[in-house]
């Protein structure tokens, strides 16, 4: 059945724009454009007055408008409002000490979503952790995120004082410290520097996209009870073929590849390429005269 | 319809004013989804609260109707009651006029991968379906990446809730195991622990049918069910197992939850694993290859090797 809508949509076009990021006038009469909106100036005005209206709370830095706060309150249920708890328990202890504006507004986000199960609640004791880490390691890992897992760039940093060429592979936790798993480029080996210790990171492109990903992983093969129970880990891809699973890893470096490739057992067989196969048969062989010694 | 003059709160004037230069149609649909998420209401309510807190009096039912039909087809799920109840409206979906940007999601992301690391399977749990709540928030191109749970996608919380149960009161229970090797089948026993390894869940369970002892993996458990068997075995424990390991190999290696430093010297550590499973032991011997210095067990030992042998046979 069809029936007839009326104009006011358009609001929500404005919503969702400004939902994503904060944008000018002029932007956001670009970007209804794209939508099949035709508005000017004034009319983009009259659309935000609206807003101001209907109870959103709207910001203006810089000449962009940018959506703070809205006047709806949706309801979660008990688990997630744990889950929500968890995750403002990890601001607080990874972003504690950091008050860039990126931080602050996820917050403000976080706490506008949940607002009607926290509103007696004071936003800050939210975020609240007794352990932090520090203002340093903080920074760090908002810098190392943008630029881990991307093939394009890799980092000039100083760690404990040593000037070091890495390409950052991974941000692990663990009980004992935050570590950058990255492959140092100087001598060509992995290593987990801890985020603390590094300092004046500079970011370099190296190569360009297309580049990056043509990087050839190392295939191997899964069968029997494997072939169920596998999950695939970032940079994995699977192809099924003759009740086998062909895996092509691009990601982990060969020797942490091959650590856990050799605990899968019988179950598993490194393909290709040759070189990458007959290490691991060197790996294992290895391994047996070495327990036959032990 | 008759709708109701409620502008004492607002005199006229000021009302005309307060609703000069802006888009009637859209504040009116944004009034009648503030007021649908308060629960259900009829129509002449989204009437009155549109006059009262809005100002805006110049609209009709057929307007109303057709507000409504505007949302609906805008992609809000509202649904209208039968005349039982009154034609009321409700709302069935929640409203989040909410979007995490790029670098907001980078961030998510990294506190995902934290909890991931740092915190216990439930909390996991917690924060997976907190994300899948707000899953419109994210931007198209991150979403499948913010709510990958890797293993935990595969993860039933109502059966880990039944579990948890059994193991707290000690009950008996059937369980329905999708084994990979041996396909779908039985297992009558008694639920121990629920065990994190390598970021995998996996149930310690007692079963009279497998030596006493069986160790499943969570996401391959069909379903579980409370029977009032009363078990007929002995619950035999195994002794620790303890391995040395190189130090250098842990300075840049986390420990596994089950093991702990007995003792540190020289260039070696020694290890001691509470881990009650020899195939995870096994496991974890063979990847630390020769970074294992020295096995206190024999059994382990040459078990591990033996599964070497089998493994290059695949090779040859």
């Amino acid at each position: 059945m069809s029936f007839k809508i009326n104009s006011g949509t358009k609001i929500f076009d404005i919503i969702e724009i400004l939902a994503e990021s904060p944008a000018s006038v002029k932007e956001i009469c670009l970007k209804l454009k794209l939508r099949g909106i035709e508005a000017d100036k004034k009319a983009a005005s009259k659309y935000l007055r609206t807003l101001k209206r209907a109870c959103f709370d709207i910001t203006k830095e810089s000449g962009c408008y940018n959506i703070i706060r809205t006047p709806f309150e949706a309801e979660f249920d008990e688990e997630c409002q744990k889950g929500a708890e968890i995750i403002f328990t990890f601001i607080g202890y990874l972003f504690k000490n950091n008050e860039t504006r990126d931080i602050e507004i996820l917050k403000l986000k976080l706490f506008d979503l949940l607002k009607k199960q926290y509103e007696a609640k004071d936003k800050e004791n939210l975020f609240k952790n007794n352990i932090a880490v520090t203002k340093k390691v903080s920074e760090n890992l908002l810098i190392l995120n943008k630029y881990t897992d991307n093939p394009v760039f890799e980092l000039k940093i100083l760690y404990k004082n040593k000037n070091m060429k890495v390409e950052p592979k991974e941000i692990k936790f663990n009980k004992n410290g935050i570590f950058l798993y990255c492959r140092n480029k100087t001598n060509k080996k992995k290593s987990f520097l801890r985020v603390e210790y590094i300092n004046k990171i500079t970011p370099n492109k190296t190569k360009n996209a297309e580049t990056a990903i043509k990087k050839n992983g190392t295939i191997f093969k899964i069968t029997g009870s494997l072939m169920k129970n596998y999950i695939l880990r970032k940079g994995e891809t699977a192809k099924y073929c003759d009740n086998q699973v062909l895996v092509t890893n691009t990601k982990e470096e060969k020797e942490e590849l091959f650590s856990r490739l050799i605990k899968y057992r019988e179950n598993c067989e490194v393909v290709y390429p040759l070189s990458d196969r007959e290490k691991f048969i060197e790996k294992i062989e290895k391994l047996i005269e070495y327990y036959k010694s032990m | 319809m008759n709708i109701k003059n409620l502008s004492g709160e607002y005199p006229q004037k000021i009302s005309e004013t307060r609703n000069r230069g802006i888009l009637v149609t859209g504040l009116r649909l944004l009034a009648i989804l503030q007021i649908l998420q308060k629960g259900e209401v009829a129509k002449n309510e989204i009437a009155d609260f549109i006059t009262k807190e809005f100002c805006i009096k110049e609209f009709s039912k057929e307007t109303l109707k057709l507000d409504i039909n505007t949302l609906i087809a805008s992609g809000f799920e509202i649904k209208r009651k039968g005349s039982g109840e009154g034609f009321r409206y409700l709302l069935n979906k929640k409203i989040l006029f909410r979007k995490f940007n790029k670098e907001e999601t980078e961030i998510l992301r990294l506190i995902k991968e934290a909890a991931l690391e740092l915190s216990d399977y439930k909390q996991i749990l917690f924060v997976k379906s907190f994300f899948e709540d707000i899953r419109e928030c994210f931007p198209c191109d991150f979403s499948s990446e913010i709510l990958d749970f890797g293993f935990y996608n595969r993860v039933n919380p109502i059966i880990v809730k039944k579990i948890e149960t059994l193991i707290k009161d000690k009950k008996c229970c059937k369980i329905i195991y999708d084994s990979p090797s041996k396909g779908k089948r039985e297992i009558d026993g008694i639920p121990d622990k629920i065990v994190k390894r390598n970021g995998k869940l996996y149930l310690n369970c007692y079963a009279k049918k497998y030596d006493g002892k069986i160790t499943l993996r969570v996401d391959n458990i069909m379903s579980v069910e409370e029977t009032d068997k009363i078990p007929e075995f002995e619950i035999l424990y195994e002794k620790p197992v303890r391995y040395t390991v190189k130090k250098d190999y842990l300075e840049n290696h986390p420990l596994l939850e089950s093991e702990k430093i007995i003792k540190t010297g020289g260039k070696k550590v020694e290890i001691e694993s509470d881990e009650e499973d020899e195939f995870f032991i096994i496991q974890r011997i063979l990847s630390l290859g020769t970074n294992c210095l020295k096995i206190d067990n024999d059994k382990i030992k040459s078990k591990a090797a033996y599964y070497l042998k089998k493994t290059l046979e695949n090779y040859r």
